[in-house]
């Protein structure tokens, strides 16, 4: 007999809106601050390289962060259980790596100005995706809808005119219809890129092990993308000398990038796809305020593009305040656990144990003996950063360090907050 | 139900077939605009 039969009626799942929101804004902040040490590369290296250099520091953070949280032990006694959701969360990855390349097409013939704002509707394609897919939002009042859409769209509007505030438009461009079509596809690819977060999630599988088998897809397709379109063997990345000094700020930015992205995964699986996406890319907000007061990007702003930016900054507090009120009903939820019985039945999972993942009262994180390979992981990682920053150049580039420790406290706070939050209520299940 | 059958399984799902679709997508568009 199938699981969901013994579980009906189901028992109602407790609101975890509350620790989603935590996480969500936590990783806006940390996405935000990742652009900042690629500010300090200038190498006119390519940009498949760039990606490649940070995807490989992801690598290396995505690895060690999980095990430092959890334990390997763990992480692949969850894969074991959810063995069946490895390919997905490598296609996952895959996903991540094209959309990121295409952006770089993007830019390169239609200009930042006009990419910008087209791939950042892919927080809209989730929302859609969450919809028809998982019946996120459906039995929700229209008030609720009314908040998580229009709050999507004014942050995605805010993040637009963030964008538009430090960016300087060059010339004609003449690829233009490639430019598009390169920035509508990024956005579909990262759009799409939330099904398989909330198919892991809905499923029992826990973020820190999801994000562990993600990075194999993304630094995979990464390399064959960099061997197939960047010169193979002989590109630039595998031999330059030159990036032996700047691959510090490159790993920085992706370990940076990793621990926002952690606490995205932790909003999605308590969110949903509809208002985890939208209040992590609040990031733009936070780039922004490490680009103004970091390193005086508006320095030479007039008066119209510093009302651009105030403008676009009270927008997306609005936007993210709308959806951050939009606490789903019981009835919604009722709608969110349809999804799991779905999932239950397909791949025959225990109910229970699916739910109480879910709803983050997962087997508690017990305090086992960690394994030598979890220290050596650890340590290979330290000795990596380590080397790298001994190796690093420090550019000449004009920084504010009193405005670097505020933000750098802000970056702390908001990690230590959420931590202390997923590690109370849910240890980190 | 085996690892092997819920393989399969996942490899019917629209969960899964929708990415693989949009992937492709992306990877034929990335190809024709390198």
């Amino acid at each position: 007999m199938s699981e969901v039969a013994r579980t009906n009626p189901a028992p109602p799942i407790r609101s975890v809106h509350g620790i989603g929101v935590v996480c969500g804004l936590a990783a806006g902040v940390w996405l935000g601050a990742a652009e900042a040490p690629t500010k300090l590369v200038n190498s006119g290296l390519s940009p498949y390289a760039i990606s490649l250099c940070m995807v490989a520091g992801v690598f290396t953070a995505r690895w060690s962060v999980p095990t430092l949280l959890k334990g390997t032990r763990q992480v692949f006694a969850d894969l074991a259980q959810n063995k069946h959701l490895i390919p997905i969360a490598i296609l996952a990855g895959m996903l991540w790596a094209v959309a990121n390349t295409l952006t770089v097409f993007a830019i390169r013939d239609v200009g930042l100005a006009i990419a910008f704002p087209l791939w950042n509707t892919n927080s809209l394609v989730g929302i859609l995706w969450g919809r028809v897919l998982f019946g996120e939002l459906k039995g929700a009042t229209r008030i609720n809808v009314a908040k998580v859409v229009l709050g999507a769209v004014a942050i995605v509007a805010a993040a637009v005119m963030l964008g538009f505030s430090t960016i300087h438009t060059g010339g004609a461009h003449n690829r233009a219809v490639g430019g598009v079509l390169a920035a509508i596809g990024a956005s579909l690819l990262w759009g799409t890129m939330y099904i398989p977060y909330r198919k892991a999630y809905i499923s029992g599988m826990n973020p820190l092990s999801f994000v562990t088998i993600f990075t194999v897809g993304e630094l995979g397709t990464m390399i064959a993308l960099v061997l197939a379109l960047d010169g193979g063997t002989k590109a630039a990345v595998f031999h330059s000398g030159e990036m032996r000094h700047l691959l510090f700020w490159l790993f920085l930015g992706g370990f940076v990038w990793v621990i926002g992205d952690i606490f995205q995964q932790f909003a999605t699986k308590y969110l949903g796809i509809g208002r985890g996406i939208p209040l992590s890319n609040t990031n733009q907000m936070w780039g922004l305020a490490w680009g103004a007061l970091v390193f005086g990007e508006l320095a030479h702003a007039d008066a119209d593009h510093r009302l651009l930016v105030l403008i676009g900054s009270l927008v997306m507090i609005c936007g993210a305040l709308a959806v951050t009120t939009a606490v789903a009903t019981e009835k919604e939820r009722g709608s969110m656990r349809e999804a799991l019985v779905r999932e239950c039945a397909r791949y025959d999972l225990d109910y229970d144990r699916v739910m109480k993942a879910y709803a983050g009262e997962g087997p508690a994180t017990t305090i086992e003996r960690r394994s030598w390979w979890d220290y050596a992981i650890l340590a290979a990682s330290v000795v990596v950063f380590v080397w790298l920053g001994v190796n690093a150049r420090v550019p000449e580039l004009a920084m504010n360090f009193a405005w670097v420790g505020v933000l750098a406290v802000t970056l702390v706070a908001s990690a230590a907050g959420c931590i202390w939050v997923l590690w109370k209520t849910t240890r980190f299940s | 139900m085996t690892t092997l059958t819920k393989t399969k399984s996942i490899l019917t799902d629209t969960h899964f077939v929708i990415p693989v679709v949009v992937f492709c997508f992306g990877l034929a568009l990335l190809i024709v605009l390198h």
